[in-house]
């Protein structure tokens, strides 16, 4: 885990056109964005794309990072801004016909028994909960995060965020308790 | 359910709180109470069950190649530039503009093009100068993957909000009929429990630039002149944006 100290001087490095430093802040962060994307994903593939576009999207905007939060926050807010986008992307092309022999509704439940690090039970759940519910617990509940830096992630107040998280997990907790009924 | 009832029994479940007296009463004074801290429980034990993910060393090898393809090919990186770069599109349409110039003057002003091609090339100017202005803000607008830049959005609908509270913007449908009854079920369907649908609103337009919503609105027990309101997408009955 890196300093915001040190975070700070790769990025002036980046600016300064020091490609080295760009690998190194990849280094620093990569796990943990994959993480995230897996999670809200629910798809390694899709996850790994979601991850080269956060840091292509990272250096492109480097000069626009205004340090009033901490580089890895600014950078998972982009990872989540680009799974959202993903999503959304995904959704769209749903209501495109399907060949024959695919069941529509097994599209979400393939791509999370899939994933790794999660029972499928659990992955299934948390891929049929809104999006933004599903953030917010992969943030605080999974990767840990506090609250405030949830909120930050997120770009929405702390009271949202606890909303999300407390009502998040009991969607969750329905979807899981559905599995078994 | 209110929202520090809500708080309280989660935290309980979490095990963080340091006098749990109250949030034990909660739970024994009805079943709705029981049964979310049972909710809360069931969802905490199972995504604390959930283990660390890593990148492979293949894959992340294959990350630092394709990201550094990719900004080789050209896609740009903003690095610092002179100063003097953010004037070269500006510069270049006022040698154009000079030139059209030099070009009337010289056909006596006469070209029927000429005020028409002006003024173009006036408005090829300014424009040219709002991109460059603008160009810090791109990244705001949605060049993050695609998506919103969150701060952006929550203050589109922060206003938005305000707007319904005062009852600047009308929350029936466009031929004067109240809200689908149906959407309620969509309002329940994002998780809002004591949220009832007010109605429909319009779609910022700085959203839906870059989104196709169809957005309604919910506020806790109905009451949308105070307290929480959710924005809701009707289609996918999610939730977009909570204004508490």
């Amino acid at each position: 885990m890196t300093t915001a100290a040190q975070d700070a001087e790769l990025l002036a490095r980046v600016l300064d056109g020091d490609h080295d430093a760009f690998t190194q802040i990849m280094r620093n962060h990569e796990d943990r964005v994959f993480a995230v994307c897996l999670r809200i994903l629910g798809d390694r593939d899709k996850a790994l794309d979601a991850t080269q576009e956060t840091f292509l999207t990272v250096f492109r905007k480097a000069n626009q990072f205004k340090g009033d939060s901490a580089l890895g926050t600014w950078i998972y807010r982009i990872g989540v801004n680009t799974c959202y986008d993903q999503l959304r992307k995904q959704k769209r092309r749903k209501t495109d016909p399907l060949p024959e022999h695919v069941d529509p509704q097994d599209l979400g439940a393939e791509a999370a028994v899939d994933s790794a690090g999660m029972r499928p039970e659990i992955q299934r759940a948390l891929a049929a909960i809104p999006k933004d519910f599903r953030a917010a617990i992969v943030l605080a509940d999974i990767e840990g995060l506090g609250l405030p830096e949830v909120a930050k992630t997120l770009g929405v107040p702390v009271g949202t965020v606890k909303s999300r998280v407390f009502r998040g997990r009991r969607l969750l907790a329905q979807e899981l308790g559905n599995q078994t009924t | 359910m209110h929202d520090r009832d809500l708080e309280l029994i989660a935290r309980l479940a979490e095990g963080s709180l340091d006098d749990e007296s109250e949030a034990r009463a909660l739970i024994a004074s009805s079943d709705e109470h029981r049964l979310e801290y049972e909710a809360q429980l069931m969802a905490i034990e199972a995504l604390a069950s959930v283990g660390p993910v890593h990148m492979s060393d293949a894959e992340k090898a294959a990350l630092h190649r394709d990201v550094w393809t990719e900004l080789r090919a050209g896609t740009g990186a903003e690095t610092r530039t002179p100063w003097y770069y953010r004037f070269v599109p500006v510069a270049a349409s006022l040698f154009v503009v000079v030139g059209i110039g030099a070009v009337v003057v010289q056909n006596g002003g006469e070209s029927s093009d000429g005020p028409a091609t002006l003024v173009a090339a006036e408005e090829g100017v300014t424009t040219t100068a709002a991109d460059a202005g603008s160009e810090e803000l791109a990244g705001d607008s949605g060049e993050d993957g695609g998506a919103l830049a969150p701060f952006a959005s929550a203050d589109v609908f922060s206003k938005l909000a305000d707007e319904v509270r005062t009852g600047r913007i009308s929350t029936t449908n466009q031929d004067g009929s109240e809200a689908d009854s149906d959407l309620q079920s969509c309002v329940d369907g994002a998780g809002l429990d004591g949220y009832e649908l007010v109605g429909p609103v319009p779609t910022p337009p700085e959203i839906a630039a870059d989104l196709n919503l169809t957005l309604v609105v919910a506020a806790l027990n109905g009451d949308a002149s105070r307290g929480p309101l959710a924005f809701i997408d009707a289609d996918a009955c999610e939730l977009v944006y909570l204004d508490e």
